[in-house]
């Protein structure tokens, strides 16, 4: 009897990302092998940083809370990160560890920030940018959605921007491999997750109809917001949010072509059977939407405020 | 619960199960008297250490057949004591890590020793190691299975991994550690084992008649313990803390082949 590749494969990853801190005592300055340069930001799965490597290289370092290394999320996020990082548009995984501060993940730094940090400053962006930005995330979800790889958590904070403005997708703490059965992980990932890009069946908890158009639903959200400045569904508290997602109608964006409101009405369907099956079924449409006829008219009309 | 990892009692090479560091244990081939039991048996627990990876690599990057992969990987091993280089390596504090010397000693041995294998083979009849023939069948299964690149690095943490399990099990005393090697083993090997699913821990949970809570805390401390007896298996291959986390990234981390 002996193992087999996958086991061994299960087995190192193991011993990557749970092997004893390399540094003994906190050091506000260090974490690991890594010199931290500056906070990024926060969220409820930790702290990001700039850092750099002892070769020099800047790199995005996110140090998560404690107890997200006790289970088997830390261990799902490395896996799946290693997995997704061989597609294109999708944040690369650089190195994971443990630290006398917690668990870390050492991720490509993206020098444009994140897609929030770029709508609190502009507000909104024209349809046709949020369209091509849009279409790059979904073009990059389409090989994932192939693997069976679903992300759950997609919205503006986890969009990154490259020097070249184009999208990375990032934080895949919450994504989900189909062909996967974890019950845990799926109520968990309900609980964090952003009610306004939550699809009804996500909210709903309702296991068994996740697929690509959950991600669709949250991609047609992002298209909302990016061109609007407002997300499609909101309320004053998570229930009012909630009942916005299931109940509330979806409404014209300013400025845009017909064409690309009927898109994302039917990212933002309730029914996930009207939406787009998956993601490269909505970067086809989006495509469309931006033929240069439809550019054309929506340039002659400016955007929003 | 796999026959593999269930716990030994024995120690010596034929267990696999090494009593002490590499260290010693290189240094034990190096400093006893050729001919004497106590350098043999040395010698035998180094083969019994380091073959495997030697095997694999004369098997696919060198594409040598089954039975010549199996002389040549003897016959690397008495050349290193025939030719002294392991006196040189235990005496240069700067010859760097171990693997990669018996890497490139490795490359260097095919590329102009391997011709007088024969020769080797046959003056070292008296130190002659069995290679175990489970795992020559378990190597050329991986072989089938798992085309990689750099097959020696591939089988050296395959080897890293089997020995921290076995002292993952060796060390499961109590009935809580048993306990814990029994959820580890159910939710992380047996899975791989029978290319099933894994079970949620629920389900793992009804099956070991625990609650899921404990499932969850038991792999969470068993994941801890297995891979805190990586680095030590590693660290017994190195000169330094510094080397053994370097050997650590190189073999495990997220950029390893």
């Amino acid at each position: 009897m002996t193992l087999s590749p996958d086991a061994y494969e299960r087995l190192a990853r193991i011993a990557w990302v749970h092997a004893p801190p390399e540094d003994e005592e906190a050091d506000e300055d260090h974490l690991g092998r890594y010199r931290l340069l500056e906070r990024l930001g926060a969220g409820s799965a930790g702290v990001v940083f700039r850092a750099v490597d002892p070769e020099g290289h800047e790199v995005a370092i996110k140090l998560l809370r404690r107890r997200r290394s006790r289970g088997e999320r830390y261990l799902r996020e490395v896996e799946l990160l290693e997995r997704t990082a061989q597609h294109p548009g999708v944040v690369a995984l650089l190195d994971a560890g443990r630290s006398s501060r917690g668990p870390y993940l050492v991720l490509e730094l993206a020098e444009g920030g994140s897609l929030r940090t770029e709508l609190s400053r502009r507000e909104s962006l024209p349809w046709q940018e949020a369209c091509g930005i849009v279409r790059g995330v979904a073009r990059s979800l389409s090989g994932l959605h192939q693997e069976g790889i679903i992300h759950r958590d997609l919205k503006p904070e986890n969009i990154l921007l490259q020097g070249d403005g184009s999208p990375l997708i990032s934080d895949f703490g919450l994504a989900k491999d189909l062909g996967d059965v974890d019950g845990e992980l799926t109520s968990a990932g309900i609980a964090l997750g952003t009610i306004g890009y939550m699809s009804p069946e996500l909210l709903d908890g309702d296991r068994g109809r996740l697929g690509p158009w959950t991600d669709v639903f949250a991609l047609g959200a992002l298209l909302h917001e990016l061109v609007a400045g407002r997300p499609p569904f909101s309320g004053k508290n998570l229930s009012e949010a909630a009942r916005s997602v299931r109940e509330d109608a979806v409404k014209d964006l300013p400025g845009a072509p017909p064409e690309l409101n009927e898109v994302v009405r039917r990212c933002l369907a309730k029914d996930p059977a009207v939406r787009f099956p998956h993601a490269g079924a909505l970067e086809a449409a989006l495509e469309a939407c931006s033929s240069p006829d439809n550019a054309a008219e929506g340039a002659a009309e400016p955007s929003s405020p | 619960m796999p026959t593999l990892y269930t716990r030994t009692t024995g120690s010596g090479h034929g267990s696999g199960v090494f009593p002490y560091t590499r260290w010693s244990l290189v240094s034990r081939v190096v400093g006893s008297r050729a001919g004497t039991g106590t350098r043999r048996d040395a010698y035998a627990e180094l083969v019994t250490a380091y073959w495997r990876p030697v095997y694999r690599a004369l098997r696919v990057r060198h594409r040598k057949q089954r039975a010549t992969a199996e002389d040549l990987t003897q016959a690397f091993f008495l050349q290193l004591i025939e030719k002294g280089t392991l006196e040189r390596f235990v005496a240069d504090p700067d010859a760097g890590r171990f693997r990669s010397l018996l890497r490139s000693l490795l490359e260097r041995f095919v590329a102009t020793d391997a011709r007088d294998a024969r020769r080797l083979k046959r003056g070292g009849d008296r130190t002659h190691v069995s290679l175990d023939p489970g795992q020559i069948e378990a190597i050329e299964a991986r072989i089938k299975r798992e085309p990689v690149a750099d097959p020696f690095d591939r089988e050296w943490r395959a080897t890293v991994i089997d020995q921290a399990l076995r002292d993952l099990a060796n060390e499961a005393r109590t009935p809580l550690t048993q306990r814990r090697l029994e959820v580890f083993l159910a939710y992380e090997v047996e899975p791989q084992l029978r290319e099933g699913e894994r079970p949620t821990y629920t389900e793992l949970a009804e099956q070991l008649g625990l609650k899921p809570h404990d499932v969850k805390n038991d792999l969470v401390a068993a994941r801890r313990r297995f891979a805190e007896l990586i680095l030590e298996r590693v660290r017994e291959d190195v000169r330094s803390e510094e080397e053994a986390r370097e050997e650590l990234r190189a073999l495990f981390g997220v950029s390893a082949p």
